[in-house]
């Protein structure tokens, strides 16, 4: 039973909207997707798995999901004390790769910098990381401050350093690591009194068990440089 | 008797093929060839035919849920892609199936609805249609809980809805008990009176002989023969008929021509003879009947015959 | 019009009390453990990942809402002939499918508001962070996309054969969606002309999806979403919904029921 009359004015129609969303598809990718389907190089990693990961996570549609499965994978690298053996060779890789799949999620940047600059000393491949994050987000204050600590840790110049490290963490969600390093960095500008006050603090406060141990051990080298001994009370 | 202009359905010259199977040397099926047709309005008319004769895919075609390869169908002086001529059409299909989880109300509100009722109008149909089909009290339930009998009674409900002109049913005492069956066909003699135009495709005779006025008989895709149902009832078609009879009675009968068999307990079985060739028979024997009932109906007989198939009819041996 | 409304209102009703619902719920269960598993996780931005994973939910719990309600329907009006006491009313084809249409979309578009409301209550009172307008048009494009899906799912039943190749041939097609805005890059490589040119009617024929997928891009500083980006979007959406709708109701037109 083919009701034509009624479908005689949808069939020209039908026409000009098909060529209507021709158009407009073409258009929409450019605003949709302004980036290249290839970005960075693999590096260290398996280029097939690189290649593969980045593929699925574009022509799925879900590369922010898959960036954020993809990170977790990153925190198991760094996490995997078998890893130390090789000094975390492939972490700026990670890194990257993290970012290039979710380019706004910030831990990516500020953790990954922060590994790379203090744990395991290439600070050349963390500035690169925070230039790669500040670029693509640039309100992204937290960053601007962790890069300028890092030129100043570069330099020695603790003074300098410390209150971009401060005012990173009074701004909140910066990565517990960023605390160790500021009461470390303390120290190294001889603010003994403080980095006490700090790894006090984050004794009182953490639940990582790493970091108290961490804050343990501070206090104590602390307190030998002071000689002092653990049970004289300084308030935070 | 209703003159040739007040058609309800007017079919000429269809034909229906079916392609199937592998497209390069595919399997054609003619369902219907060359079928002509015209029922009257006001009028009950049968389709009977055998499982796969065509009685489907003419109601089908007439319905619009299949194209013709050939020929016209008139529906209500219509097309039937006309939604007017459509508002005026009911129709039962075999086995109907509803949404699982509307209730018997809902459904018929819905059909309601699509028929153009609306608010307190469609609200007391619902209800007069509820009365009529006997699922008042039931209407409420959700259909995942009827009945096969249930279902077909909303069924019928819904093709009643719209007050239609026209009723096209497809077997429309499946699944219904002998309570059922019954109350569907009162309406269905209730409906012909209120002057509505009945279309039925059945296999049941007793139904079609109570309801219709004439039938139809499809067999292998060609339309074989109409004729109306007072004619056939009259005809010269034979039955068996069962006579009982009492004991000594049934050896006056032995020898005679048309017996074709005798129980112990006096019962005579009389073949070839119509009704009152049967009971002039006995009487000239002077036979006292207790009883006469037809082992078939006539218009089984009559449908068997049409088509060609063996009828009890047939002569045997004449019992000695 | 009112037949239109009554069709929609007959299969929302079916579809809710088929117990598609409870797939929001199951979807809402499921994303909130793996948006606090990822938060714990990923060591902070708690809001961002909920908004991330919320959206992500939204578009699979109103996908598979569309999945299975498509094969549960096609079981009903096909293969158990449920339509045929429709079509035999006074109603045309088209204002049936466009009912099915909107019927389909109003499930749908209830599971995928509901999850966004969740996840919002999440981000404010869980994540301690604020729903930013880019997660709101983000919502709004996955329902122009879920829109188009359910066109696209019905066109499929009124040509499909059978409920199991309804759901294949849909669900494939909402993988090549999104896929589709790779095609130009292809394009732009080395490739047989045979190959560009088939690449180019499937990039002209399959709905492209990523133009409502905002999700990656929710927190990008760089994306412009005025007023022309959503008159382009909103533009698309109809014109290919138009299309397809208008392929399905040609086929339902011409659809012969055995």
């Amino acid at each position: 039973m083919a009701n034509v009359s009624s479908l005689k004015w949808a069939v020209p129609l039908t026409v000009i909207f098909f060529f209507t969303q021709i158009f407009l598809s073409s258009k929409l990718d450019h605003w949709v997707h302004p980036e290249p389907f290839e970005t960075s190089q693999a590096g260290q990693l398996d280029p097939k798995i690189v290649s593969s990961l980045r593929a699925t996570a574009f022509l799925s549609g879900y590369k922010v999901l898959i960036g954020h499965a993809f990170w977790i994978k990153v925190l198991q690298y760094y996490g995997d004390a078998d890893n130390r053996v090789d000094h975390f060779a492939k972490l700026y890789d990670y890194c990257r790769l993290a970012s290039d799949l979710n380019p706004q999620f910030l831990p990516v940047y500020t953790y990954g910098a922060a590994a790379l600059a203090y744990q395991v000393n290439r600070m050349d491949e963390a500035v690169k990381l925070l230039q790669k994050g500040i670029l693509a987000n640039p309100k992204a204050n937290n960053l601007k401050l962790m890069l300028a600590a890092m030129t100043y840790h570069n330099t020695a110049d603790y003074e300098k350093e410390i209150p971009f490290l401060e005012l990173q963490i009074a701004q909140g969600n910066a990565p517990t690591m960023l605390v160790n390093i500021l009461a470390n960095t303390y120290e190294k500008a001889g603010r003994v009194d403080d980095a006490i006050r700090l790894w006090s603090w984050i004794l009182k406060t953490t639940d990582s068990d790493v970091q108290k141990y961490e804050a343990t051990l501070g206090l104590k080298k602390l307190y030998a440089i002071k000689n002092t001994t653990p049970s004289e009370k300084v308030k935070p | 008797m209703t003159t040739p202009s007040n058609y309800a359905i007017q079919i000429k010259d269809l034909s229906k093929t079916y392609k199937t199977g592998f497209w390069l040397k595919p399997k054609v099926t003619n369902a219907l060839k060359n079928f002509t047709l015209d029922v009257y309005e006001k009028e009950a008319f049968g389709l009977l035919g055998l499982n796969g004769a065509g009685k489907t895919t003419a109601t089908k075609i007439i319905l619009g849920f299949l194209a013709p390869s050939s020929g016209s169908v008139s529906v209500l002086g219509g097309k039937i892609s006309n939604r007017e001529i459509r508002n005026q059409i009911g129709y039962l299909s075999e086995l109907p199936y509803f949404s699982r989880e509307h209730t018997g109300r809902e459904l018929l509100e819905y059909f309601g609805s699509l028929h153009g009722f609306s608010g307190k109008v469609l609200s007391q149909r619902v209800d007069e249609v509820l009365e009529l089909v006997r699922m008042s009290k039931p209407s409420k339930d959700r259909v995942s809980g009827y009945s096969k009998g249930m279902l077909q009674r909303i069924g019928i409900g819904q093709a009643l809805i719209g007050k239609p002109k026209l009723l096209i049913c497809d077997e429309p005492m499946s699944g219904l008990d002998p309570v059922g069956y019954k109350e569907m066909r009162d309406i269905f003699i209730d409906l012909k009176k209120m002057g509505t135009t009945l279309l039925l495709n059945t296999h049941i005779m007793d139904e079609v002989e109570r309801v219709c006025d004439r039938i139809g008989i499809l067999h292998d895709g060609h339309l074989k023969e109409v004729a109306s149902v007072p004619d056939i009832l009259q005809s010269s078609v034979n039955v068996d008929y069962w006579v009982d009879v009492d004991a000594h009675d049934a050896s006056k009968l032995s020898g005679v021509p048309f017996q074709k068999s005798v129980a112990e307990n006096g019962g005579v079985q009389i073949s070839g003879l119509v009704l009152p060739e049967t009971l002039t028979l006995l009487s000239q024997k002077q036979v006292k009947t207790k009883g006469v009932r037809p082992l078939s109906s006539v218009m089984e007989a009559y449908f068997l015959k049409s088509i060609g198939a063996r009828t009890s009819t047939e002569p045997t041996e004449v019992a000695k | 019009m009112k037949k239109i409304f009554h069709v929609t209102t007959f299969t929302l009703r079916e579809l809710i009390r088929s117990k598609m619902l409870y797939i929001w719920f199951l979807s809402a269960v499921v994303f909130c453990l793996l948006s606090y598993l990822l938060s714990i996780l990923s060591f902070g931005e708690v809001h961002k990942i909920f908004m991330d994973l919320g959206l992500v939910g939204m578009e699979w719990s109103g996908t598979l809402v569309l999945i299975l309600s498509l094969a549960v329907t096609y079981n009903t009006e096909f293969e158990q002939k449920a339509i045929y006491l429709q079509l035999a009313k006074p109603v045309t084809r088209g204002e049936y499918l466009l009912g099915r249409v909107f019927g389909f979309f109003a499930v749908i578009s209830l599971v995928v508001i509901g999850m966004g409301l969740l996840i919002a209550g999440l981000v404010i009172f869980v994540g301690g962070g604020q729903v930013t307008n880019l997660f709101i048009d983000s919502s709004v494009f996955i329902l122009i996309e879920m829109f188009v899906l359910t066109t696209i799912g019905l066109a499929f039943q009124m040509i499909g054969t059978s409920m199991v190749g309804v759901v294949l041939y849909f669900m494939f097609t909402v993988f090549l969606g999104h896929c589709i805005g790779q095609v130009e890059w292809l394009l732009n490589q080395n490739l047989a002309p045979a190959v560009k040119t088939m690449l180019r009617i499937v990039h002209f024929l399959l709905p492209n999806l990523e133009a409502f997928n905002l999700k990656d891009r929710i927190y990008d500083p760089n994306l412009i979403l005025g007023w022309v980006q959503w008159r382009e979007v909103l533009l698309y959406g109809f014109a290919y919904s138009f299309v397809v709708f208008v392929i399905g109701w040609i086929n339902l037109e011409k659809r012969e029921f055995m």
